[in-house]
């Protein structure tokens, strides 16, 4: 009697407070109640997963039509410093993959999309701005022993849209000097004076994100979470997560001939290797079928 | 005792969970992204039964992991869509755009909603005319539908994993 008692108890508890601190036993509770909780909480479980406090302001403060235009005008940024690879059959096949991996990420839409375009550098590297818009080298892209490779660095990419972390980058002060624009809350629409104000701040965020994205790098504790989501992703989809490990092994050997770029923004590809060896456990050699080969062989030619 | 205790058990689970449910049914969220589509199944090789735009208010129906049935009051469709395309705020119509009504008052809007929009952009344009938008339009238009991507993964033997897409 005693038991059935605890388990009423815990059972209203749980019920009683249907936000975060539930969630992990909601998971454990069976999909059922799991999905019956999905449209209270799903919010607050992104939340949760896009991780730091400056991350989730972001989150509340914006919305995915706000992320869609700091991400253009960001992408329109790297756009302005790098050439763009203009051979439609190889942008297509990057975006085939690059979109196919997304829809099975945690956050297969956003405003308007994902997209990818090709920069034309030998620089190792990739970008992923907010709102989905993700650059990719020539020279990182012939790292990619294989389509299955080439589907790991966008699916890494497109964990680094999910968790928020090019919106984590946004300094704190930012939200506080929108909040100062005086009188926003009576009007729909921004007036002159204060569209000149929230334009300076509009500025500044991307300013933010480019040092992010351009010379910091994220956190290595970022890389190894969007490592970690390429690895879901990449499983969802039905390509061979271990890509990702001879990718970075690959990179590993390139990237110690040339400064700047990838190397100089992101963790070496010796950590994020120990980082990602448990989460490969089930998976076997890279084996790609005939027909994955020759298309990736032919898309990757004037690579 | 045993015997009693557990179908009890299962009893109350069953009717806090009818509990769950109804008070999920009676749920509005709002369309955050600027299209998307209301499918036949919870997945996207689900077939399309209505498209629904950017702040359009949508009943909730019932839910299936990632993937929400919901009611377009204003299409009278039913269908799946996923929960990262939702938001439980209201949202304003996009300046200059036919959107679905929205009952929205500007109190209610926070000031990054307000400001960080296309006319922000066309501020910023006016201001920095060496950073060139032209390549991140065309890549816009860069579109895979979710029967192309079906094709494609087909076409390279790639089969998905247990559970699939989510």
């Amino acid at each position: 009697m005693r038991r059935l008692t605890v388990i009423l108890l815990f059972l209203m508890l749980l019920l009683a407070f249907p936000g975060c601190q539930t969630l992990d036993v909601a998971t454990q509770m069976g999909a059922d109640l799991a999905a019956a909780r999905g449209v209270l909480t799903g919010e607050q479980a992104a939340s949760i997963k896009r991780g730091s406090q400056a991350v989730s302001k972001a989150f509340e403060e914006f919305t995915p039509e706000n992320e869609y235009y700091l991400g253009r005008t960001i992408a329109a940024n790297i756009l302005s410093k790098y050439k763009v690879y203009q051979n439609q059959e190889a942008t297509g096949y990057v975006n085939l993959i690059g979109q196919t991996v997304a829809r099975a990420s945690d956050m297969p839409e956003t405003f308007m999309g994902y997209h990818v375009l090709i920069l034309d550098t030998e620089e190792i590297n990739a970008f992923a701005t907010p709102g989905g818009f993700i650059l990719i080298s020539r020279g990182l892209m012939r790292c990619c022993a294989s389509e299955d490779a080439l589907a790991a660095v966008l699916a890494h990419e497109v964990g680094h849209v999910q968790l928020g972390h090019g919106m984590g980058a946004i300094q704190a002060g930012r939200f506080t000097s929108l909040g100062k624009i005086a009188g926003v809350e009576l009007a729909k629409n921004l007036g002159d004076e204060q569209l000149a104000q929230a334009a300076e701040i509009f500025d500044g965020t991307v300013g933010d994100i480019m040092k992010q994205l351009i010379d910091r790098g994220y956190q290595s504790s970022q890389e190894y979470d969007a490592d970690q989501a390429a690895v879901t992703i990449l499983k969802r989809v039905g390509y061979n997560p271990r890509a990702l490990q001879d990718l970075l092994a690959q990179m590993e050997r390139r990237l110690g001939r040339q400064a700047g770029g990838f190397g100089k923004t992101h963790p070496a590809p010796q950590s994020r290797l120990q980082n990602l060896a448990p989460l490969l456990a089930g998976s076997g050699a890279v084996k790609v079928p005939g027909p994955r080969k020759a298309r990736f062989d032919k898309f990757m030619a004037g690579i | 005792m045993k015997r009693v205790v557990i179908p009890a058990v299962l009893l109350l689970l069953s009717i806090l969970l009818a509990g769950t449910a109804f008070t999920a049914l009676e749920k509005e969220m709002s369309i955050q992204v600027a299209e998307t589509q209301l499918r036949a199944a919870p997945a996207y090789y689900g077939s399309v039964i209505a498209t629904v735009g950017y702040a359009e208010r949508l009943k909730i129906i019932d839910t299936k992991g990632s993937w929400v049935k919901a009611l377009s009051p204003r299409t009278k469709a039913a269908g799946w869509l996923h929960i990262s395309t939702l938001t439980s705020k209201k949202l304003a119509p996009r300046s200059g755009r036919k959107g679905a009504p929205s009952s929205v008052s500007a109190g209610e809007l926070s000031v990054a909603e307000k400001g960080f929009t296309e006319q922000i952009e066309q501020d910023y344009r006016q201001k920095h005319r060496d950073i060139d938008f032209t390549w991140v339009d065309r890549m816009e238009k860069i579109s895979m539908s979710a029967s192309q991507s079906a094709a494609f993964l087909k076409e390279g033997q790639i089969k998905p994993a247990e559970g699939g897409a989510q």
